[in-house]
């Protein structure tokens, strides 16, 4: 309850901070926005062009596309700015401050990082899978929908602890912020369906870097279904991901010595 | 030539103290290859077509390559200059014997220099040894290499312009951000312009996006006559000349905005 509170204060302050500068925050959506159409509209390109990409049709793949920007939209939103604010405070040597705060460490960092700038993501995404929703002319049950949402939290989870990883990286080699920009990279592979990739690639998608959740299973939830088998082969491998990053930064912390400023 | 090289040294030097995120930023390329394969694979075995747009799948790879290298050369005056407006350093800036424009051009020309050698040159090995990119004959490489400075020219310059926006704005990221997506979009990065609508594709040709990316790749892989390339190149120059004669009228208001407002 006490994070949520701090976690309010957190946004309040953080919506303040960009209303600043207004006409940059306007622009700040309207580009954020826009990169996030780019993306279905050179899949619209694709398809004028080409077949397209197999086992989707357009409207199909365009769903996928919202899916993952929805998805990655909420992981920026709740989760990016964590390493950062991680990074900041152990680099100014003021990250003793934070371990001496009446609260877990993590949770109290995490209810720091939410970031305005990214909602339009989250909103262009919900849009996106309305669309093509009503142009599939799909029809969603509640336990579909269930499932999906369930998937989306995996798919939060994994952007989570990926950015836990980062931020215990920052107490041993401090910078770490190149690693976030390197996520990002490697995070597009979430972009596309499974089944353009290899088999190893597939399995590592799925198993050791499990970002299938994030585009990939959550659309097949809405189009077609997942067994309880399949959502448990896809679950196990997101909570063990968590876990690891949960001891790798229980182990960061111990290793943390203060810097000074 | 002292002070240019001086400021460049100045640039290559700051890089070397980013140099893990120059050499992950290098790792991560090849992997954004590997992407770019593997879907368009796909979309060529799914269409059963040989040929899409012109491009052939070992072409449309190779064009990935050779847009993700000439993607890394790149600079980003804008970054800094917003930086030193809002913290007031621009005059002390503006007193040195060198134009303020210059100044960071050489700045960002050592930046690229180490991102040369730590970007570029790794990518271009990979992209020979794995996904059998091929060297160009001397004439089309050379035109190559005129065309990435060009290239540059016209993505500082555009930066710049952004820039000079912050003695009014302050606050830029906005307007950083619709820069880097636009001008990704519009020069080819994400898809090769040929399978833009006919009326964008023409768009595109029109502005001078299209030689900061997809122009010299494709003049890489040596896909037009060698009267064409002169020719492009031509435009491409007098791009430059035209961007820099707005840089100089918009500067002349801008440097009337200095507040100075101090950390």
């Amino acid at each position: 309850m006490k994070f949520l509170k701090l976690f309010v204060k957190s946004v309040g302050l953080d919506i303040a901070k960009e209303m600043t500068y207004k006409t940059n925050f306007l622009i700040k959506i309207v580009a954020t926005s826009f990169g996030d159409i780019v993306g279905p509209l050179v899949t619209f390109f694709i398809y004028t062009n080409a077949s397209g990409i197999p086992g989707w049709s357009l409207h199909e793949f365009i769903l996928f596309q919202g899916v993952a920007t929805l998805v990655l939209g909420l992981g920026k939103t709740f989760f990016l700015m964590m390493p950062y604010e991680v990074i900041e405070h152990v680099l100014n040597g003021e990250f003793d401050k934070i371990l001496v705060k009446p609260y877990n460490t993590l949770l109290y960092m995490t209810s720091q990082s939410f970031m305005t700038e990214s909602v339009p993501e989250i909103i262009v995404g919900l849009g996106l899978i309305t669309y093509s929703v009503y142009a599939l002319h799909l029809v969603v049950g509640v336990s579909a929908l269930l499932l999906f949402l369930s998937i989306v939290l995996l798919g939060c989870l994994v952007q989570y602890a990926s950015m836990i990883f980062i931020a215990a990286i920052a107490f041993i080699v401090i910078r770490s912020e190149a690693l976030v920009d390197f996520f990002f990279k490697i995070i597009e592979f979430a972009r596309y369906p499974l089944n353009i990739y290899t088999g190893a690639l597939q399995a590592a998608f799925v198993f050791v870097f499990p970002i299938a959740v994030i585009g990939h299973f959550p659309t097949e939830a809405l189009l077609r279904g997942l067994s309880i088998v399949q959502y448990g082969t896809i679950a196990i491998p997101v909570l063990v991901f968590f876990s690891l990053s949960l001891l790798t930064w229980n182990w960061g912390m111990k290793k943390y010595s203060s810097a000074g400023g | 030539m002292k002070k240019e090289y001086a400021l460049a040294l100045l640039g290559f030097k700051l890089s070397t103290k980013y140099r893990f995120y120059f050499l992950l930023n290098g790792i991560a390329v090849p992997f954004g290859i590997v992407l770019f394969y593997l879907l368009w694979k796909s979309i060529y075995e799914f269409s059963h077509a040989e040929v899409l747009q012109g491009f052939t799948l070992l072409q449309m790879v190779q064009y990935y390559i050779v847009s993700g290298i000439v993607g890394l050369v790149f600079s980003e005056p804008e970054r800094w200059i917003s930086e030193d407006v809002r913290r007031g350093q621009v005059a002390r800036d503006f007193l040195r014997p060198i134009s303020y424009f210059s100044q960071w051009i050489f700045f960002e020309i050592g930046i690229n220099g180490f991102s040369l050698i730590t970007q570029v040159i790794p990518t271009f090995v990979i992209g020979l040894l794995f996904f059998g990119l091929h060297i160009p004959s001397v004439f089309y490489g050379v035109m190559f290499l005129v065309a990435v400075v060009g290239a540059f020219f016209i993505d500082y310059s555009i930066g710049y312009v952004l820039a000079l926006a912050s003695f009014w704005m302050k606050q830029i990221t906005g307007l950083r951000r619709v820069k880097v997506t636009l001008l990704f979009f519009l020069s080819g990065g994400m898809i090769p312009l040929d399978f833009f609508p006919a009326w964008l594709e023409r768009v595109t040709q029109l502005s001078p996006f299209a030689y900061v990316r997809y122009v010299p790749v494709k003049i890489y892989l040596e896909e037009y006559a060698k009267s064409e390339v002169l020719q492009l190149v031509g435009i491409q120059l007098l791009w430059v000349v035209g961007l820099y004669i707005v840089i100089r009228i918009v500067s002349f208001f801008a440097e009337r905005q200095i507040v100075g407002a101090g950390t």
